[in-house]
């Protein structure tokens, strides 16, 4: 390999052809793309955020529906639910995440009085994260009032990311 | 920093342990599609949108209509309807950030309002820009006034930007 120049730098005054320009690491940012023609969605990994919800006001019932159909594949960032009004006392909401009919959670997630107060998420983990096109997310509530209040206003939000093709 | 006059043209690689790549270079050309870029290396906007039924009036709901991923910026909030409401009926939107209006008054749709044409909330000014926190709730409030002339078809929608790093 030829070298050219020893100092620190090396500036061309001018336009720069070369057959290979291999770019360092962590060299291109927002500033060096122009916004006169942005990176198209098939060069861009796409981040999705599905959820589900009952409403504010009555008490969770239990509910299977579906939350995601992939357009691509991809793989779960996070699964995690949220309650605008808690539980009270020994009432329990146990959600699950199906795909096609399966669950892909390490456990059911529990919320109790306890550990999902209003408005703060409780996060799930994973047991099987990736998926294919097409294919069908489904979470799953089921309900234990026993002998407290069952809350309010749930909501699951699925996080995916999906590759463009 | 040496300097080179006039076009350089290098019939093979050019390698150096740093390159500046100037400001507004690269466009979509310029990326490879089989190494598509990043989630966590892009900002992202997101649009949410709740929506009630085209053929029967709007009826009061409060549901949640977003948890947000990341931290970000909300910068629009708006209401319509397919169906405007008549004579004196009503429909009030509001949403809430973890309980609290993210507006300075809710949307009143009435029948001032013209069908498929959303109307702007104006978003509070604390904290102004809207930046809101990771796993946090947004809500939808929708109240009613009046009977068989409220409108139908509601759709209410927020836009935010969400940093990955936030």
């Amino acid at each position: 390999m030829n070298s050219l120049g020893a100092g620190p730098g090396l500036r061309v005054v001018g336009e720069l052809i070369c057959d290979s320009l291999p770019i360092p690491p962590n060299s291109v940012g927002d500033s060096q793309v122009k916004a006169s023609e942005p990176i198209t969605a098939a060069k861009l990994y796409h981040r999705v955020q599905p959820i589900t919800a009952q409403d504010h006001g009555s008490a969770v019932v239990a509910r299977r529906e579906p939350i995601h159909v992939a357009y691509k594949q991809g793989t779960i960032v996070e699964f995690a639910c949220s309650l605008v009004v808690a539980s009270t006392g020994n009432s329990t909401i146990t959600i699950d995440l199906y795909k096609n009919g399966v669950t892909v959670l390490t456990t059911p997630l529990i919320l109790t009085a306890t550990n999902a107060t209003a408005y703060t998420q409780v996060v799930s983990a994973i047991s099987n994260n990736s998926f294919a096109a097409d294919e069908v997310y489904e979470t799953v509530v089921t309900v234990n009032a026993g002998s407290g209040t069952l809350g309010q206003g749930i909501t699951c939000a699925l996080t995916v990311d999906e590759k463009p093709s | 920093m040496d300097f080179f006059f006039g076009d350089m043209l290098v019939a093979g690689t050019v390698k150096a342990d740093a390159v500046k790549v100037l400001t507004s270079t690269l466009g979509d050309t310029q990326f490879d599609a089989a190494v598509p870029l990043t989630t966590d290396k892009q900002f992202h906007r997101i649009q949410k949108l709740y929506k009630q039924r085209h053929g029967t009036v709007v009826v009061p709901k409060r549901r949640t209509l977003y948890k947000s991923r990341w931290g970000g910026e909300l910068f629009s909030v708006f209401a319509g309807t397919v169906v405007k409401c008549t004579g004196s009926d009503t429909i009030t939107v509001d949403v809430l950030y973890n309980n609290v209006s993210v507006l300075t008054t809710p949307i009143v749709l009435d029948s001032a309002n013209t069908n498929f044409v959303p109307e702007a909330g104006v978003l509070t000014s604390n904290p102004d820009p809207f930046e809101y926190e990771r796993g946090k709730i947004f809500e939808v409030v929708v109240t009613t006034s009046g009977g068989g002339s409220v409108g139908q078809g509601l759709f209410v929608g927020i836009r935010a930007t969400e940093n990955p790093y936030d």
